[in-house]
């Protein structure tokens, strides 16, 4: 159970990280202007030749191989509800870090997922061998 | 509105397949427990070559894709309440077709956190949008 939670988080970890620099890499690209021939190739070749793009791809792969580990260890209806924990990370760093203003309502729903999460991650078994 | 609504229930349930037939592969393959390089390499050779992997992989790529067109369509506040309903649904098709038992606890779990993430939701649907 430490171990799969462990792992839980390591994908979340990846797949924000993954996410964030996709995103500055599509940034640096721009929108796709147009669907003429020419401008997609300048496209995909802009998005092939951005550091930040191979970065952000190394992550999701990263996510992928992580994500298949815990698979192989839970049940996925234990594994799939687990990836919330993204949410309290990003709600906690969001108000520590950038000093966002996080009310009422979002510290309730942050304190439910926390809860929830807890209860869940007791209810881990090892996944039993489909037929 | 209705076009968004339906793709974006496509994207759910697909991501929702797509987990439980990686789930169906993995079970097959027994837990990794091996973290030798080489069993590893092995391990992940005998992943990406079972057909439940494979399905489940290409499906959740296919649901990026969708989620892609959604984003550029739909605000992500509003896009974003839908992994609540994902949690529910992985439950439902864990149940019904992997025949994973849900007791009480996880039940428990699984509510509370979706309805969590529904609140956060929510709360970024203020003001600044």
């Amino acid at each position: 159970m430490i171990r799969a939670s462990l792992f839980v988080l390591l994908s979340v970890l990846c797949g924000a990280a993954g996410n964030l620099c996709l995103k500055e890499g599509m940034n640096g690209v721009g929108e796709l202007a147009s669907a003429a021939p020419l401008a997609l190739v300048e496209f995909f070749a802009d998005a092939a030749l951005n550091p930040w793009i191979w970065l952000g791809i190394l992550f999701e792969i990263a996510y992928s191989l992580l994500w298949l580990a815990v698979l192989s260890w839970s049940e996925v209806s234990w594994a799939v509800p687990m990836n919330a924990v993204e949410y309290v990370l990003v709600g906690v760093a969001a108000s520590f870090f950038l000093g966002e203003p996080v009310g009422a309502l979002r510290w309730t729903g942050i304190a439910l997922v926390s809860v929830g999460l807890y209860l869940l991650a007791g209810s881990w078994k090892p996944g039993t061998q489909a037929a | 509105m209705i076009l968004v609504t339906a793709v974006l229930w496509t994207s759910v349930f697909c991501s929702a397949l797509g987990n439980i037939l990686t789930r169906r592969g993995m079970s097959r393959l027994g837990p990794l427990e091996d973290f030798k390089p080489v069993a590893l390499l092995r391990y992940a050779l005998a992943a990406v070559s079972n057909p439940f992997v494979l399905a489940g992989v290409a499906i959740n790529f296919l649901q990026f894709l969708i989620w892609l067109v959604v984003l550029s369509w739909a605000e992500v506040s509003w896009a974003l309440p839908m992994n609540a309903v994902e949690y529910v649904a992985v439950a439902f098709l864990a149940w019904r077709w992997l025949g994973e038992k849900l007791e009480p606890r996880r039940l428990a779990g699984i509510g509370l956190v979706s309805v969590g993430v529904l609140l956060i939701m929510l709360s970024w649907r203020g003001p600044s949008g």
